[in-house]
């Protein structure tokens, strides 16, 4: 910004220039054309001739010379010339001159006018040589008195500010009551403000404010930036604020609420500044310059930055007016002036009477017309200051930690083009860096790559790549990650988080079980960062490495080293835990319930307590302590352990139980769990054991009595998955003849229930049952011989136990007796019934009547039938009515399969797709996997329809029906690829690999008879055939019908 | 000024029996003479100038050069809630200025325009349905282009249109000066559509915007940021709500909107 000196009186060249040609004044042609008009008009109506500075630029130029003498008044305009010529005139009738005296009159006259013509052209030199001459050769009268304001003015001009000061004084000594009083010794002020006398110019003006005339506001903001220049701030601020007037009128009263606005900001007075700059923009329409009003708010602003008043500035910066809409604001106010000025020239064709009136109005207009086209020059000069602001405003909203803002910011500038690169890249790191505080993840995914794309080798580059590896993490993209951190350092160029980094590089390769590479990148942390701030994790994962590799040969010495070097470190409890399991495998178990017991006294109430005593536990059951064992199994499951060691210690606890034949204990076990888990997943199958453990312990309608109890107290619940389960429970309970149990008694290896692993104790699967003079005969007592057992009745033994009619009878208990019946007569043995009790399900009831696990079973079976429509509404409702069910992958696998079977082989993919993405398909994954490589292969995608076949084919779990369906499949892949030989070779290892599934055999018998006749083969096509009609297990198949028809053909 | 003409025309057309009493205006005529402190009201061509003390004077229209109005006490209140943000009571106030000002639309010094400024976006913000309605109803271009297409949109959303022509029209309106009025509804709407469509990110970025480019008409803010507040909930991230909810209780404490945030987010 300019001085404040600059700011008042602006530069002497460009007043000067402003204030020596009408030309300049005139904004356009058309202007003058308009101008010339109002002239001859005034003329004709006889008014002056020229409409000089004393008519229509009067204001202008008085605006124009701000503080300037009013010398050019009086040397350019007719004003001055009309005085002396007056003067001359005046003189002769009053003292009767001679010739000589007139010839004299006119000499001077004309010397005059040719000393004006000289200022005017900016000839000072000149003008003065001739004004002095004038005085020099007796030039007396009224109008010397201009020629002595003259020549200072002259004087002032040329920077002679010496020599203007004697001629203003000579001035202000010879005509006291002068009319141009004030102009003078404003002009002395000023000059002495410019040899540098700036108390003394402060002490002028202060006089010359009080004097009669005087222009005070103008004197008040002259001496206040004085009083700034000497540092007299809160002198120059008292001085200010009386005479700030709200209404904003003059020119001066805006100069003056903004240099007050600005010392009250650098004086702390926040509050008051903004009351001004409110003000200001209060009447932004008709300041005479926006752009100054903007530079304040843009300097309270940053004022207040550096306050850290952060939310002032936003308000400060807030106000700053856009360059666009301080154009349009100046082009609407010079459109305005325009209209006003086009109407007063037109209303003189009817009133004629008004020019000198017009005239006078006009003449207003026009000075504000054109300051305001010089404001609009300056405006359309002015470097856009959007950058500028925007920026600030953003640097204000990080600090506020408003990041969204700090976005929407940086985005729309971006939008807009104008910034240059290296702002862009600036922008779009904060932008990035604001997405990352905000942990919008997908955001900030957009913006990495929107910077990569366009700053390929930009200055953020380290941060950015940093970001994308964490992104790459959150995504679980672990080997993404791995990749980018590897090359980041290995290339050097993970930059300032090359600590961080390396750390991270550590722990990915950790979590990728990429030991070797893991153990590498610890030490070489440990190394670089002795005094980092994951030194101490580094040597724990370091040894963590070690034991998971499985070597604890050198786990063991490595997790000592950390509990010697950090013996309460954050990781000890699980560093004395490790050792201890370190041992185990060892196979040391007395050294491990050492280790227990010992880290039970020094962590006891640590969260790894419950692992710390499975594996005591565990170390028991290693020297057959199975007492002992199971109290430690059954003190953790007192703990809150996780899901998963729950599961673990409760199954052991029980299998302890069970081998020391104390079922009582087994009983009291799973109470105990379920009473206090109720929410467990396990919950289900601790009903089960525990119902089977009151069957051993000699109580077996106890048992069944408690799993009825269960069920009742959940069947009417329609969002009770479980309840199905505990059906399937039940049944299975009732399918077996029950057989009198002796008292137990603890008996050392007894056999163990339920399997050893604790998936097969956790989800008992239920075993088909004898039939029912098998299980008879199977079911020999142990201990004393029962008599003879009498006729055993599954069916009436579920009845007991289940009535739909005791539960409420409402359609779902119907439902879902109804399934447990189908569920009991699958378990002994009776298929068919148990299809016909399914298909009575999805007959008899609405969808809306069934839970999620009977629409899912029957929606399947209807499927199976083909009954289309009805599988397809119980699928929906299964969707809509159970949205967050784990049984939904039924629906998505169901869906997906009709339309298949329909052709949609898109729609099919989109429902294939959402199962495994949406829902995570669990139980349906092998059919949902194998529909979508169908539904590829339908759209002719082989390659990837192959790649699915073979991961299907290739899964171990999966071994069965679907995996002779993925060979064919492959085999069908090949077929359309044209190779022949090697579809061949996948049709020929489903039909002898594959005997048991008819279907996919019969299909590939045919397929190689085709593969043989594409490879003319004719003799083998046929052989083919024939092997297959002798096939019995093929017999009924449609596959069989076309091999007999293709034979009678080839005969 | 043909447009204004033609809306007073149709308010007058509008208004049946007496005429509202002014307080004391001033009134400067066309031949330079000043008459101070007069009620006024209007005749057909004429305008009657009231003395607190002495006899009605008749002025023609046509000779009328300006009119400066004392700013009432309405006025004043729904300048101050128009800085507090607070819709409902720039309505109210506002509201209460209408039967008189809609009279001098057509003349010099009218403030229908910036009582229409104070009005159409606490309107657009928190407006009654009827309310709305009735500005719709009668509005009749001022000639002030923001406030023009501001009130268009406003008709175009009471008009039920598709909520892709609104969405192209709303995207269109903030493609200008973000500064105006019409761009700050715009991106109120905009963000009040994407928080139907659950993409919550867009719904912050537009209700942001209003904060951030169109600082001046606060009554739009405290919804902008009540919808900030929901998208974040809705997001799952109500941690993210805490700037937003600071600022509604900082800057429009005595907002509805101020007391309702803190509930969605507890």
């Amino acid at each position: 910004m300019s001085s404040p000196q600059e700011r008042l009186f602006g530069p002497l060249d460009s007043r000067l220039n402003v204030g020596s040609g009408a030309a300049l004044l005139i904004p356009n042609p058309r202007d003058r054309v308009e101008l010339e008009a109002l002239e001859a008009r005034a003329k004709a109506a006889g008014g002056p001739a020229r409409l000089g500075v004393s008519g229509l630029f009067g204001r202008s130029l008085r605006r124009a010379l701000k503080g300037l003498p009013l010398t050019v008044l009086v040397a350019v305009g007719g004003v001055g010339l009309g005085l002396w010529s007056a003067t001359a005139a005046a003189q002769a009738p009053a003292q009767a001159p001679a010739a000589k005296e007139e010839d004299m009159g006119a000499v001077f006259g004309a010397m005059y006018k040719k000393a004006m013509e000289s200022f005017a052209k900016g000839e000072f030199k000149e003008c003065i040589e001739g004004l002095k001459e004038m005085i020099a050769k007796g030039a007396e009268g009224p109008g010397l008195e201009s020629v002595r304001f003259t020549i200072g003015s002259a004087l002032f001009n040329q920077k002679d500010y010496k020599g203007a000061k004697e001629a203003f004084e000579l001035y202000l000594k010879e005509y006291p009551a002068g009319t141009k009083v004030l102009e003078a010794s404003t002009a002395v002020g000023q000059c002495m403000m410019n040899l540098g006398d700036k108390a003394g110019a402060l002490k002028s003006f202060a006089e010359l404010a009080q004097k009669p005339g005087a222009n005070k506001e103008r004197m008040v903001l002259v001496q206040a930036n004085l009083l700034t220049e000497l540092k007299k701030k809160e002198e120059a601020i008292a001085l200010l604020r009386p005479t700030v007037n709200a209404l904003l009128p003059t020119d001066e009263s805006v100069q003056i609420a903004a240099l007050l606005a600005e010392l009250e900001v650098e004086a702390g007075n926040v509050e008051n500044s903004f009351k001004l700059l409110d003000l200001l923009y209060g009447r932004f329409d008709v300041v005479e310059n926006p752009l100054q009003v903007n530079a304040l708010a843009f300097k309270i602003g940053d004022a207040l930055r550096l306050k850290k008043e952060f939310k002032l500035a936003v308000r400060a910066y807030n106000l700053v007016q856009r360059k666009e809409d301080v154009l349009l604001l100046q082009r609407e106010k010079l459109l305005r002036l325009k209209a006003r000025y086009d109407a007063n020239i037109a209303s003189l064709s009817k009133n004629p009477e008004r020019l000198a009136e017009v005239q006078k109005i006009n003449s207003d207009i026009k000075a504000l017309f054109d300051d305001g086209t010089r404001v609009l020059g300056e405006v359309e000069q002015a470097e856009d200051y959007a950058i500028p602001l925007r920026t600030r405003q953003a640097a204000v909203y990080l600090e506020l930690k408003r990041h969204w803002n700090v976005i929407v910011l940086f985005e729309a500038l971006l939008k807009s083009g104008n910034p240059k690169p290296e702002e862009r890249e600036n922008m779009e790191f904060t932008i990035l860096m604001s997405h990352a505080e905000l942990k919008n993840s997908k955001e900030l995914d957009q913006s990495i790559d929107r910077y990569l794309k366009e700053f390929p080798a930009g200055k953020y580059l380290p941060q950015v790549n940093y970001f994308k590896g964490t992104q790459l993490m959150s995504a679980h993209d672990l080997e993404g990650a791995e990749t980018l951190f590897g090359t980041a350092i290995k290339n050097k160029t993970a930059g300032e988080n090359h600590e961080t980094i390396l750390f991270l590089l550590g722990n990915i390769r950790y979590e990728l079980q990429l030991w070797d590479k893991a153990l590498e990148t610890y030490d070489e942390y440990r190394k670089q960062y002795p005094k980092g701030e994951s030194f101490e994790e580094a040597l724990y994962r370091k040894s963590l490495c070690y034991f998971f590799k499985g070597d604890f040969e050198k786990a063991l010495p490595s997790l000592s080293d950390y509990v010697k070097e950090h013996p309460d470190g954050q990781f000890a409890p699980d560093a004395g835990f490790r050792i201890a399991a370190c041992y185990m495998a060892a196979e040391r178990p007395k050294e491990v319930i050492q280790r227990c017991l010992e880290w039970e006294k020094s962590f006891g109430f640590h969260k790894l307590m419950p692992e710390v005593l499975s594996l005591l536990g565990d170390a028991y059951v290693a020297i057959d302590k199975r007492a002992e064992a199971a109290d430690a199994y059954f003190r953790a499951l007192q703990l809150n352990a996780s899901d998963e060691v729950l599961n673990y210690v409760l199954f052991e606890a029980n299998k302890q139980y069970q081998k020391l034949g104390q079922w009582d204990k087994s009983v009291e076990l799973f109470k105990n769990f379920i009473e206090r888990n109720p929410k467990h997943p396990a919950v289900v199958a601790s009903m089960y054991w525990l119902a089977r453990a009151l069957v051993k312990e000699g109580k077996p309608e106890e048992g069944k009595a408690f799993l009825s109890e269960k069920i009742y107290s959940f069947i009417n619940d329609r969002a009770s998955d479980a309840v199905e389960q505990l059906l399937t429970q039940l049944a299975q309970m009732c399918s077996k003849k029950p057989r009198p149990v002796p008292v137990a008694k603890p008996v050392e290896g007894a056999k163990v229930e339920g399997g050893t692993s604790v998936a097969s104790a956790a989800a008992p699967a239920p075993a088909p049952a004898p039939a029912e003079g098998a299980a008879a005969a199977a079911s020999t007592p142990e201990g004393t011989p029962a008599p003879a057992p009498p006729p055993f009745d599954p069916d009436a033994e579920l009845a007991k136990y289940l009535s739909a009619k005791k539960a409420g009878g409402t359609p779902l208990v119907n439902a879902r007796v109804l399934f447990a019946r189908s569920e009991l007569a699958r378990m002994t043995r009776r298929p068919k019934e148990a299809d016909e009790l399914v298909d009575r399900i999805g007959a008899e009831f609405a969808p809306r009547d069934l839970g999620a696990a009977l629409l899912a079973r029957t929606g399947d079976r209807l499927l199976e039938l083909k009954n289309i429509a009805k599988a397809e509404a119980i699928y929906r409702e299964l969707m809509a009515a159970f949205p967050k069910s784990e049984l939904l992958d039924y629906a998505y696998n169901g869906l997906g399969q009709m339309a298949l079977q329909k052709g949609d082989a898109e729609g099919a993919l989109k429902w294939f797709n959402e199962a495994i993405e949406k829902v995570g398909a669990d139980v349906k994954l092998r059919d949902v996997t194998l529909g979508k490589g169908r539904a590829l292969l339908q759209l002719g995608k082989l390659d990837d329809a192959k790649a699915i076949f073979e991961q299907v084919a290739a899964t171990k779990e999966w071994r069965g029906p679907v995996t002779a369906d993925a060979m064919y499949l492959l085999g069908e892949v090949a077929f359309q690829k044209k190779d022949f030989q090697l579809a061949l070779q996948f049709f020929q290892k489903v039909v002898l690999a594959y005997q048991r599934y008819p279907q996919p055999v019969a299909k590939s018998y045919l397929r190689a008879a085709d593969c043989y006749e594409k490879l003319g083969d004719a003799e083998n096509a046929k052989a083919q055939l024939r092997e297959m009609v002798s096939k019995e297990k093929l017999a009924g198949l449609a596959e069989l019908e076309q091999a007999k028809t293709r034979l009678e053909g080839a005969q | 000024m043909k447009t204004v003409a033609k809306a007073a025309l149709v308010w007058l057309g509008l208004m049946v029996g007496g005429f509202p009493a002014a307080q004391a205006e001033d009134l400067l005529l066309k031949d330079g003479n000043l008459i101070r402190g007069v009620g006024i009201r209007r005749e057909g061509q004429f305008l009657f100038a009231k003395p607190e003390a002495g006899q009605e004077q008749i002025v023609p229209l046509a000779n009328v050069a300006r009119i400066t109005f004392r700013e009432s006490q309405g006025l004043r209140d729904a300048r101050l809630a128009f800085k507090d943000g607070e819709s409902r009571s720039i309505i109210s106030n506002t509201g209460s200025e209408l039967t008189y000002h809609r009279f001098w639309v057509d003349m010099p010094g009218s403030v229908w325009l910036p009582i229409m400024e104070l009005r159409v976006p606490a309107l657009a913000a928190a407006g009654r349905p009827d309310d709305v309605a009735e500005l719709i109803r009668e509005w009749v271009a001022t000639g002030n282009p923001d406030l023009d297409t501001a009130v268009a949109l406003m008709k175009l959303k009471e008009s039920k249109a598709p909520k892709e022509e609104l969405m192209k029209a709303y995207t269109a309106a903030t493609a200008g000066n973000p500064s105006t009025l019409t761009a700050a509804i715009a991106w109120l709407e905009l963000g009040n559509l994407a928080l139907e469509a659950r993409d919550w990110a867009a719904a912050i970025r537009n209700f942001v915007s209003v904060q951030v480019f169109a600082p001046k008409w606060r009554p739009l803010h405290p919804s902008a940021m009540l919808g900030c507040v929901k998208a974040c909930v809705g997001n799952e991230q109500p941690d993210h709500a805490v700037p937003f909810l600071e600022d509604l209780k900082n800057e429009f404490p005595k907002s509805s909107q101020s007391r309702i945030a803190p509930t969605l987010v507890r």
